[in-house]
This record gives C-alpha cells, structure tokens and sequence, in this order.
C-alpha cells in the first residue's frame, strides 16, 4: 500500500512537472475548495472560525467525498473578524457566516498628494501615516502599553489561526498525501496601492491623472512585496501565489504605463530567487497576452479564470503552466453530463504536450459555487481520463 | 460660444483637462439654462461614446469608472447654470446590489451610463435585501429594475428577488435585467430575469430597447 508520504512525493512530481510544461504522469487536479467544503458539511465558514473539531471534520469530509491532487487553498478562514475589531478597523467586514468583504469606501486611507511621500520610503509612510489612520490602535493618542497589549491579543488570535492552517496541512499531506503547491503569497505593487490605500475610484483618477506618480510607487514598494516571501525557499512543485487585481480592469496602454513596471522587476527578483510564481489571473487577460510573452519561461503557472482557456495556452503554452478548468457557475447550474463533456473537451485540448493542472476557474467559497454530484463526477474522470499514456 | 461636438469629443477621448477648461470657459459666459442642458447633453454624448469604445474593447472597466467620475464633475460645473431645465426622461430603473454583496463598481458604473443614456435611475446601494426593491418598485413604479452582484452568492439573492416581485405582483409589469460578473445565460434563466450582461454599455442597450 502507498503511504501518505509516498503519495505526496508522486504529487510533488507530478506538479514539479506541470510548472517545468513537462508531461506529467497524468494530470493533477488541483483544489481551489475553500469555504465551500463548510456548506458542503452543513456547517458554515463561522463554525470553522470557532472550532478546531470542525476544521478537522470538513477537511476529512472534502479529501475523503473528491479526488484530489494538490492543493491551491484549502477549507481554512484567512481571518478572524476579532483581529480586526482589536485593531480598531481594517477594511474588511464580515457576514454572519463569517465570510468577509471590503466595504465601498473602506480602503481609501491615502490622498493623491502623498504619493511622492509613499515613493520615498514606502515602510516609513505605511508604519506612520497608513497604520494609524487604518486602525485605532495605532492612533498617536494611544499609549505604548495599549498599542503593546493590542498587538499581543493580534499575535495570539493570528496563533490560534495559524493552528488551524496546521491542523488542515496535517490532515491534506500527512493522512492524504495531498501537495500543497502555494510556498507563499504577496500581492503586486501597484495592487497593493489599490487594495489598501486609493481604492478603485482613488487609483483610476491617480492611473489618469498622475501615471508616473503610481508607476513610481509600484517600483518603490517592489521590495515591500517581496519582503513578504523573505523566508520562502526555493522548492519543487511549490510556488509563490500572487492574486491579480487591477489589470483585468485597465487598458493596455495604462496596464504598460503604471502597473507592468514594478510587475516585471517582482517577477524577475523572485525568479531569481529560484521561485515559481503561481499568478492568478483574475477576470480576463487576453488584452494584456503580449506583455505576458515577455515572462521568464517555465516559472510560471497561470490560473485562468475567464479567459477562453484554449486561446490562452495557445498564446502562452510555451512560456507558462495553465491551471484552470470547469467554471464554478457550470459546476453549480449544469446537470452532471454537461460538466463532463465540458471537462472531456478541456482535457482532449489543453491536456497534450504536458504543462496543465486541472482545477475550478475560481475559488470555491459559497454553496452556489459547485454542486457536490458535479464536483464528484469531474474529478473522478480527470482522474482516469487524463492520464498521459 | 461652446462647441458641443468638441466637448463630445473631449468626453470621449477622456480628456478632463479639455474638458474642465472648455467647461469653465463656457460658464464665465454665464450661459441660460437651455445653453448649459445644452452642454450637459454634449458630455452625455461623449458618455456614449465612451460605452462605444467598451464594447469595442478600445476601453476598459477603469476606462468607466473614470468617465464616470468625469461626467460628475462638468455636470457640477454647470449645474449652477441649470436652473429648472431638465432632460427628457426615456424611463425609470430601479437598482441595486443585491442582498449579501457589497460591490458597487459595476452598479455605479452601469448607472452614470444609464443616467447619461435618458434614465431616472433611483439606487437602492449595495446589500438590497428584496424587500427594499419591492417597496422602491411599489414607490416610484419603474420599467425595469437592475441587480447588480460580483459573488456568486449574489446569483442566490437575485432569485430571492425576482420571487419576493413576484409574490408582490409586481413582477409583471416590470422588466428585470441582471448584471455583474457571475451572471450567465442558465443563471438568468434559473433567477427568473428577462435579461443578463457582463457589461455595462451592452445592459443599458437593452433597456434602451425595453422603453422603446
């Protein structure tokens, strides 16, 4: 019988594999089933927020009901609305059901004119002038023993997160020998000004308004992005994440002005750093598919979203991974047959030559992101189907 | 005198520096309120010639929100000048993001469109629960409604929705289209709606033909 270990070892490879466009053994399918897996337990995200027993019940539930490979995200609350409400803020609020948003309105923190002050030393201007005015806690009138014992209660409340990430990577890789392929995430500069300090309308009047001024911010804050994978090493099959925000949302010639700069030199450092880099397209990239052909070859897997999936490995096959698949929308509203025809038709087109990895277009988050049946049936013929003879 | 083609035209070239001067030049001229309905239905040509360029895939979702935001600030210049002089209205639209969605991108930028395109558009904000569009749809008696969502969640709420106008007997005499992201064909027909877009320009085209 195969062990755990040797089981992951077989995935690691066959990962390792796709990121390098390789054939590999067959292809792996890969999780992106997130808070899905609470609604399909009969629980809600909340639940898993407050217990420990049922992080464990519905990891075992979703690894023991669907076949799976690797893992992108798994059924693990990020954050705690706690942390947030001991901060004094943030810009996230959060349902009943413990799933969380961003408030119209909530980010913005930063005026236009700030900009060459953000360009100077982005840490300076983040640490005096953006914490206190993002949360309470750090407002000048709070004491240092305040501030000390608010941090504290943070460290604690992000300790007994991080045990449930542990509690769930323990079960993943030690009872099913499933991959966990994300090594690390960050998020881009010029995605870091819009989702934590101008805000969509902010940004989009900056983009016009003063170019230069957000493409210097994105090339200043480059370092501050890949602090955020100082302590990631280089390792096979696994990769540094990063969610795309705006780019889907620009045209190409804002896209090459103020956010491609600060992107490419992301890119390239953590390339050189011996990483891969799992980017997440999000939305649509097929007006920005020329720059992309200038990405550093098999370091890269491309999780495709609303792209035509087939023009996108024919455009970028031979630099990148694909990883995408199946729309959650199909895997919720199509009947069983439906979805396996779409997915036999994936497979027959983007399964040859190597280099793809089977997964959901998206993350699975709410009950209507997939029916249980359909999610069933998908996985279980990719795993017999696509298998490289 | 201003020139409403040249304004038009700054409008849709996106060219606020040309567009706030030729603004300012024409409100130091102290224009009647017909002159400045005049230039305010230059700017919303140039509206529509922004939604052109969309759908020509020319410009982008940023592209919008800054029109958007373009449009806002000349009609602010010349609202002084207004006076009682308003547009022809061609319908009105009720809309929201539904319940459990915090979006608002999508919906503001479908509504500045709508609004430049002849619509009273009454907006309800983000996280509509139904009831709120069916006692808004009671209140000012709409063409269509709009429900906008960018989780997939949303599809749910919009079904509530459609049902709660339904069950008020309302649904009837109401066109109801769709719109946001997760929005498809199986999904408009599982919500119950007459018509579903991803895209801003394209959702008002169809309630252009619906007030016809």
């Amino acid at each position: 019988m195969t062990t755990a270990e040797e089981l992951r070892a077989e995935r690691m490879k066959l990962m390792d594999d796709v990121i390098n466009n390789r054939e590999p053994e067959r292809v792996p399918i890969v999780s992106s089933c997130s808070t899905w897996a609470y609604y399909y337990k009969g629980y809600k995200p909340i639940d898993g927020i407050r217990s420990n027993e049922v992080v464990k019940e519905v990891s075992r539930a979703i690894y023991t009901d669907f076949y799976w490979d690797i893992i992108d995200i798994g059924p693990v609350v990020a954050f705690h609305p706690d942390i947030f409400a001991v901060a004094g803020g943030g810009t996230f609020t959060f349902t009943e059901e413990g799933l969380h948003q961003t408030n119209p309105g909530a980010i913005m923190v930063m005026e236009p004119e700030e900009y060459p002050e953000l360009i100077k030393d982005p840490y300076e201007f983040l640490l005096t002038k953006i914490l206190p005015r993002r949360y309470k806690l750090f407002a000048p009138e709070k004491s240092f023993q305040e501030k000390y014992d608010g941090i504290r209660k943070i460290l604690e409340i992000q300790e007994r997160m991080a045990e449930k990430t542990r509690i769930h990577d323990e079960i993943a890789e030690g009872e099913f020998g499933l991959f966990n392929t994300v090594g690390g995430l960050l998020i881009a500069p010029v995605d870091f000004i819009l989702d934590y300090l101008r805000d969509f309308r902010g940004i989009m009047q900056d983009i016009k308004r003063r170019p230069e001024m957000v493409r210097e911010a994105g090339m200043a804050l480059v370092r501050y992005s890949l602090d955020s994978v100082a302590g990631v090493e280089s390792s096979p099959g696994k990769s540094v994440l990063i969610p795309m925000h705006i780019p889907t949302f620009l045209n190409p010639r804002d896209f090459e002005k103020v956010y491609w700069p600060s992107f490419k030199v992301l890119i390239d450092a953590l390339v050189e750093k011996g990483l891969n880099v799992k980017c997440a397209f999000e939305r649509k990239y097929e007006h920005l598919f020329d720059y992309l052909q200038e990405l550093p070859k098999n370091k890269i897997v491309a999780v495709v979203e609303d792209d035509d999936i087939r023009l996108f490995k024919k455009k970028l096959g031979h630099i990148m991974a694909i990883q995408g698949g199946i729309s959650t929308q199909a895997l919720y509203y199509s009947s069983k047959q439906e979805c396996l025809d779409i997915v036999k038709g994936l497979i027959d087109d983007l399964a040859p030559g190597g280099g793809f990895a089977f997964s959901t277009n998206k993350s699975m988050i709410s009950a209507t992101d997939g029916n249980p049946e359909n999610l069933r049936a998908v996985n279980e013929f990719v795993r017999e189907y696509a298998v490289y003879k | 005198m201003l020139d409403t083609d040249l304004l038009t035209k700054a409008v849709g070239d996106l060219d606020e520096d040309s567009v706030i001067k030729q603004l300012q030049e024409f409100a130091a001229t102290n224009p009647s309120p017909e002159e400045a309905q005049k230039a305010v239905a230059a700017c919303q040509s140039g509206m529509g010639i922004v939604g052109e360029l969309f759908e020509q895939g020319e410009y982008f979702v940023g592209d919008l929100i800054f029109a958007g935001e373009l449009l806002t600030n000349a009609v602010e210049i010349l609202k002084p000048y207004l006076g009682g002089a308003t547009s022809e209205k061609i319908g009105t639209i009720v809309l929201g993001t539904v319940a459990g969605d915090l979006h608002d991108i999508g919906k503001n930028i479908f509504k500045s469109m709508a609004e430049a395109a002849g619509f009273e558009v009454h907006d309800l904000g983000i996280d509509q629960p139904p009831g709120n569009f069916v006692e808004k749809v009671k209140e000012v008696k709409p063409e269509i409604v709009g429900m906008s969502g960018v989780l997939t969640l949303a599809l749910e709420s919009m079904k509530l929705t459609v049902d709660a106008l339904r069950d008020a007997g309302l649904r009837d005499s109401i066109k109801v289209i769709i719109g946001g992201n997760p929005v498809t064909k199986e999904a408009c027909e599982q919500i119950g709606a007459d018509a579903f877009t991803t895209n801003a320009a394209e959702g008002v085209k169809i309630c252009q033909g619906w007030v016809k």
